[in-house]
């Protein structure tokens, strides 16, 4: 197969596997992000500061390891732009591990100001809040030295994508993406960025009326146009492997009546359009999803995939027969077992959760920290998805 | 910026868009000046 009819091929065997049709063998998704970087022999510093050792790593990784989809071409810890701008940033790395400080860029009260104008909100609150009295001496050349690094990276990312699809044949995962417009719901939005953690939690608690105001009117500027977008398109678009790629992780903060309320109606209305359409929503569910499962179990098969982290793959199969599950490949195993541990998992899954359909390979948790896989398991998942059933 | 000719929003924030951007990709300046700010504020 030439790297076009491998993309086509293996869009198939996850559109088959979603829509719980029989895959011509079970794809493998590699959720790996920076643990590639240490397989090629780099350290995050020396991968992070020169896009040519990142791609060499990437390389090095779809040379080893023929996977079928890939989470990470080394797009997604852009520092040289930060960097460039100098210090303030909330993401930090060294040689072997990338980290977050949870930051808020609002209060409650200023909420409602930053979703009128977020261009000017961050531009006359949150970057000087950020960069402290830095920000009032950025000139002209520190600008341009950072925009030099942001077209850069910019180039990176073009360069990549035609690099994995057209050499190695991988397909594009969904075509939402922040270039494109990306799916971020209100809640997930004010966990990550806009209140932090620990606001949140409280603001759900003391201030859920103004919570609401802010989720109504961030829907009807970032959902509801999706929405619309969907209604009115021609259905699953087989260039790629899903409809569309969401992530969940503000649910962890929330108890069952908080889901309901600030999450459930906003993620339902969107999940409805595109089971309208027929077409496949890939959930990155962070964290778990267990004690939630009953608010899905009414969608028709073919409509939702859940990207298990951290939940059970068997048990919520149990209670959501009518959604196709990706994972079950935990790092313990990855790490710790050995390549006999590893098959056997994978013949265990792949029998139980993937005969007729229903069920993708791969890593729960993002491969991330160098003992977070063993390259021989990996290999052997390779291997494995290469020779079951055939 | 109280010392900075890109202070002012609007009228700061323009000038620093026809400051940095290359002419050839001035018809994108929208989508490459929001995403910029994403970058500097959220990472």
């Amino acid at each position: 197969m030439n790297a076009k009819e491998m993309r086509a091929y293996r869009v198939q065997l996850f559109r088959d596997a979603a829509n719980f049709r029989r895959p011509d063998r079970i794809p493998y998704f590699a959720n790996n992000v920076t643990w590639k970087i240490f397989d090629a022999g780099h350290t995050l510093d020396e991968a992070f500061s020169d896009y040519g050792v990142m791609r060499e790593c990437v390389i090095h990784f779809l040379d080893t390891y023929p996977v079928d989809n890939l989470m990470d071409v080394g797009i997604r810890n852009q520092f040289g732009v930060t960097e460039a701008f100098g210090p303030g940033s909330y993401y930090y790395h060294d040689k072997e591990a990338v980290g977050v400080r949870d930051h808020a860029h609002c209060t409650v009260d200023t909420l409602k100001e930053y979703l009128e104008d977020p261009e000017k909100f961050t531009w006359e609150k949150i970057l000087p809040a950020k960069y402290g009295d830095d920000w009032y001496r950025k000139d002209k050349t520190v600008w341009k030295k950072t925009f030099a690094e942001y077209l850069k990276y910019i180039r990176y990312i073009i360069s990549m994508s035609s690099l994995t699809s057209k050499k190695y044949g991988l397909p594009s995962l969904a075509p939402n993406n922040p270039m494109t417009g990306a799916i971020d719901f209100a809640v997930e939005e004010m966990e990550a960025n806009l209140l932090g953690i620990r606001q949140l939690s409280i603001a759900m608690r003391r201030s859920p009326d103004e919570l609401d105001r802010f989720i109504e009117a961030w829907d009807a500027k970032r959902i509801r146009p999706q929405i619309e977008k969907v209604r009115t398109s021609r259905g699953p678009d087989c260039k790629y492997c899903f409809d569309a790629s969401i992530l969940m992780l503000a649910h962890n903060i929330m108890n069952p009546g908080q889901f309901e309320r600030f999450y459930w109606p906003h993620l339902k209305e969107l999940l409805d359009a595109y089971a309208e359409k027929k077409m496949n929503v890939r959930i990155f569910m962070e964290g778990s999803i267990m004690r939630l499962t009953d608010y899905f179990a009414d969608y028709p098969k073919g409509v939702l995939t859940f990207h298990l982290e951290s939940d059970d793959p068997f048990e919520i199969r149990k209670r959501l027969p009518n959604v196709a599950i990706m994972g079950g490949l935990s790092t313990d195993l990855m790490a710790g077992g050995t390549p006999e541990e590893v098959t056997a998992r994978a013949k265990l899954l792949c029998d139980e959760l993937g005969r007729d359909g229903g069920f993708i390979l791969s890593e729960g948790k993002m491969v991330s920290y160098r003992n977070d896989a063993r390259p021989e398991n990996i290999m052997a998942v390779c291997d494995f998805v290469h020779s079951y059933g055939k | 910026m109280k010392d900075s000719v890109y202070a002012s929003y609007p009228k700061g924030f323009r000038r620093l868009e026809r400051d940095i951007i290359p002419f050839y990709l001035w018809p994108a300046r929208k989508m490459l000046m929001r995403l910029l700010l994403v970058i500097l504020a959220d990472s």
